[in-house]
């Protein structure tokens, strides 16, 4: 739980299962992003607090308005004209939120870079796939080539990048290692002349390219059919076992988190829910949304005749309920509920659940209250709101269990 | 799911079923839909005409009461087929049957009859409503074009709607971007039912719509269902969703049906390498945890010039010799399992006239190939 600076190592994935004291990749504590509109603020992000450990997959998932994806964008300086505050928003030891627009630009070309759902927002659809990584490696600057305004010019408009310089030559590498295959042809290709999955990959490569420690992948396979989706999942996770590199997996889908993340939160109406290593989400979701969400998708082998669903909207964000934004449509609501959530602990390292039925001062089975003391749980939360409490979880590394 | 097909059958309202002998309400023949690719100048003046395949000889039917689910990846012309049964499209070649009647060259007021009993539902709810009126008037309107009801007995059967598919009737005078996509799928539901139809064809409907949301209407088409005795053709990508609604599902894969049979023998005892495969890639929660094992490499081929012989044969798992490139295998019974009814579970594949145990041993799914 200890914060103090540390020079950090790069370090392959650890196949220890101890807990390791070495600070997060990235950590983030109580972050918010508000945006301004005609109808009110809207707290897209509202107080979430989390933290990537090195070659780590993480995942966040949420529906539709749950903040997961403003989450990313805040912490790459992207949410445009949002106001984005924290308590700590730091990758390794620097402060992001201190950083300015030149600066965070330098961190998204070489230490974190972004995937998105929708390749074309992120390929330059007049410029050959090889050109664009190519472009990516001189930046990245290890290649020994002049990326001056000039040379990058007469690249572009009148030579092309030379099939035997070390940019090219790395850029056909990259196709290589996201499997693309006859990659040395493909590089020669322009974006609409591939398949969705392979623009993906080729994506990808690009956000390789910068060899980066993190990589934020907003939805990446969501467009994709299930076979393709496989695909470029099982491409992911092996970048990170091969690389080290920390992934962060923005996704609505739990089966995709499952069988890719080694821990999640979820995320709703802008708030954490829960966060635990994926295994325990799964087996022991405490979180009512949580168990609604699992219970609310068929399965191939279930014979249920009807689904499980969460009756009800997500609440519309300029007028969130007070205390749980989840109360609205919760089953189990009760005294407590309109008090501000804090993160309860569970027994599982890491295992949080911002829900009041987790109090002391209550008592539950799981599903309904039995007894609940308000006044000592009152007590409780104004305390652990006024400690200092960084959500910094130890590591429990699942990388030897699950595959 | 199949107690809902038997309760079909006992039905005493006047519901037939394929099973019990009487006519389907919908049947196709040979149907084929075919569009013409974009050409360029040269193409045309050498008369190279070139057609995407979309529908190719499709034969199918569906009982009253009955759950037809269609998947494939895309491109597999599951969307086209949806549009071509419900007449959106005209059939290149091929029959439907509605309802005792030949519908495939309907016009005039036959179409607009036809365009009653058979509503269509659509992935994004948003596109196929109109933002200028108030969703009080789009489910309205049916009635009024078909002539229903007018005046008052048209806005009490419009608050009934709205309170069957779960709206407050207060919200009629919204215009549909007020809504969530789950709302708003609520409202085409209301106006697809407004017409009391006899067919729905349901193309991805709950594709867009978050997944706790998703459960909400997949339940709520599940009573509609049992209420007015509709029949359904849902058409959609995510096979746990197809699993959980469908009686019968028929397995697209470019522009043809490689294998149609009960829900429940296409999903325990699959019989085409295209169905084996898509099912090994669905993500899952329950079983194993970790990386899913796919089989299936790269993407269909174009259907503009599909390939010869067996259509899978280009990324087949369990390719077997030069027959699979030279002939195309016909659509047949394939008994999968004692209690599996070889009459309604049919398959194209030449592994349908060979030796088990030569399967068994060159599958990559081992000897988990049913049978
Ligand atoms: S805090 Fe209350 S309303 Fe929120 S999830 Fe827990 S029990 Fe439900
Ligand atoms: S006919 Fe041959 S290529 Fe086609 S699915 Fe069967 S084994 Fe595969």
């Amino acid at each position: 739980m200890s914060s103090q600076p540390r020079p950090t190592q790069r370090a392959g994935p650890s196949v220890s299962t101890t807990v390791t004291e070495e600070p997060p990749l990235l950590a983030v504590d109580n972050l918010h992003t508000t945006f301004t509109t005609e109808r009110g603020d809207v707290p897209a992000v509202d107080g979430v607090s989390f933290a990537i450990n090195e070659g780590e997959v993480f995942g966040i998932v949420g529906e539709s308005g749950s903040g997961k994806s403003v989450t990313a964008l805040s912490l790459l300086g992207l949410a445009d004209g949002a106001t984005v505050t924290a308590d700590r928003l730091c990758f390794r030891d620097e402060d992001l939120l201190a950083k300015d627009e030149a600066a965070l630009r330098e961190i998204r070309g070489n230490d974190i870079s972004m995937i998105f759902q929708d390749p074309m927002s992120s390929l330059n659809p007049v410029m050959t796939v090889g050109e664009q990584i190519a472009e990516v490696v001189r930046h990245h600057g290890d290649v020994g080539e002049s990326q001056s305004l000039f040379a990058e010019l007469r690249r572009k408009y009148v030579t092309g990048t030379s099939e035997s310089s070390a940019s090219w030559q790395r850029a056909v590498e990259l196709l290589d290692t996201v499997g693309i295959p006859d990659p040395a042809d493909r590089a020669n290709e322009y974006p609409h002349q591939l398949s969705g999955g392979m623009k993906q990959r080729v994506m990808i490569a690009q956000a390789l390219a910068g060899d980066p420690d993190l990589i934020i992948a907003d939805e990446p396979t969501t467009a994709l059919d299930v076979t393709i989706e496989a695909q470029i999942l099982n491409e992911l996770l092996d970048l990170r076992d091969e690389f080290g590199v920390s992934i962060m997996l923005i996704t609505h889908d739990l089966a995709v988190v499952r069988e890719t993340c080694d821990r999640v939160a979820v995320m709703y109406a802008g708030e954490m829910m829960e966060t635990a290593d994926t295994r325990t989400l799964f087996e022991d979701p405490r979180h009512p949304y949580t168990r609604g969400l699992i219970d609310s998708i068929p399965r191939t082998d279930d014979d249920r005749e009807w689904l499980d669903a969460i009756e009800g909207n997500v609440p519309d964000p300029t007028a969130k309920p007070q205390g749980c934004p989840f109360r609205t449509r919760c089953d189990a609501a009760f005294s407590l509920c309109e008090e501000p959530l804090v993160a309860y602990s569970a027994e599982e390292p890491g295992h949080r659940t911002w829900c009041h039925l987790y109090n002391d001062a209550v008592a539950n089975d799981g599903d309904e209250v039995q007894r609940v003391d308000d006044a000592e749980a009152k007590q409780l939360i104004q305390e652990h709101e006024a400690s200092d409490d960084l959500v910094t979880p130890q590591r429990p590394n699942f990388g030897g269990e699950y595959r | 799911m199949s107690s809902q097909f038997e309760s079909s059958v006992t039905d005493t309202t006047g519901g037939q079923s394929a099973e019990s002998g009487g006519e389907p309400l919908l049947s196709a023949k040979g149907l084929k839909k075919h569009f013409p690719v974009e050409q360029s100048f040269l193409d045309r003046l050498f008369g190279d005409d070139e057609w995407v395949h979309a529908v190719d000889g499709v034969d199918l039917t569906l009982a009253e009461r009955e759950t037809l689910g269609v998947v494939g990846e895309s491109g597999c012309g599951k969307s086209t087929l949806g549009r071509t049964l419900s007449r959106l499209y005209e059939p290149t070649a091929g029959t439907i049957h509605f309802d005792g009647e030949e519908i495939s060259d309907a016009e005039g007021d036959r179409l607009k009859a036809l365009r009653k009993d058979v509503q269509v539902i659509f992935q994004d709810p948003l596109s196929s409503l109109n933002p200028r009126k108030t969703v009080g008037e789009i489910v309205g309107k049916p009635l009024a074009v078909h002539d229903i009801a007018t005046g008052e007995a048209k806005d009490e059967r419009v608050a009934e709607l709205f309170e069957e598919v779960g709206l407050s009737p207060d919200l009629r005078d919204r215009y549909p971007h007020e809504f969530s996509g789950g709302q708003r799928q609520r409202v085409g539901i209301a106006r697809a039912l407004a017409v009391e139809p006899k067919l729905i064809i349901a193309d991805e409907p709950v594709s867009a719509l978050d997944v706790s949301v998703q459960a909400q209407i997949i339940n709520l088409m599940k009573r509609l269902q049992q209420e007015y005795g509709l029949s359904y053709v849902f058409i959609a990508h995510d096979l746990s969703v197809v699993r959980h609604v469908s009686d019968r599902i028929a397995v697209m894969y470019l522009g043809k049906i490689v294998e149609e049979g009960p829900t429940h023998d296409i999903f325990e005892a699959p019989a085409h390498p295209y169905t084996k495969s898509l099912l090994a890639a669905i993500p899952s929660i329950t079983g194993e945890m970790g990386r899913r094992t796919v089989h299936l490499d790269g993407n269909p081929p174009s259907p503009i010039d599909p390939p010869s012989g067996c259509p899978f044969h280009t990324r087949c798992p369990e390719y077997i010799d030069e027959e699979c490139e030279a002939d195309e295998p016909a659509l047949q019974p394939v008994e999968q399992s004692a209690e599996s009814d070889p009459e309604r579970h049919r398959s194209a594949c030449h592994w349908n006239d060979r030796d088990e145990a030569d399967r068994a041993a060159q599958s990559p799914y081992g000897n988990d190939v049913g049978g």
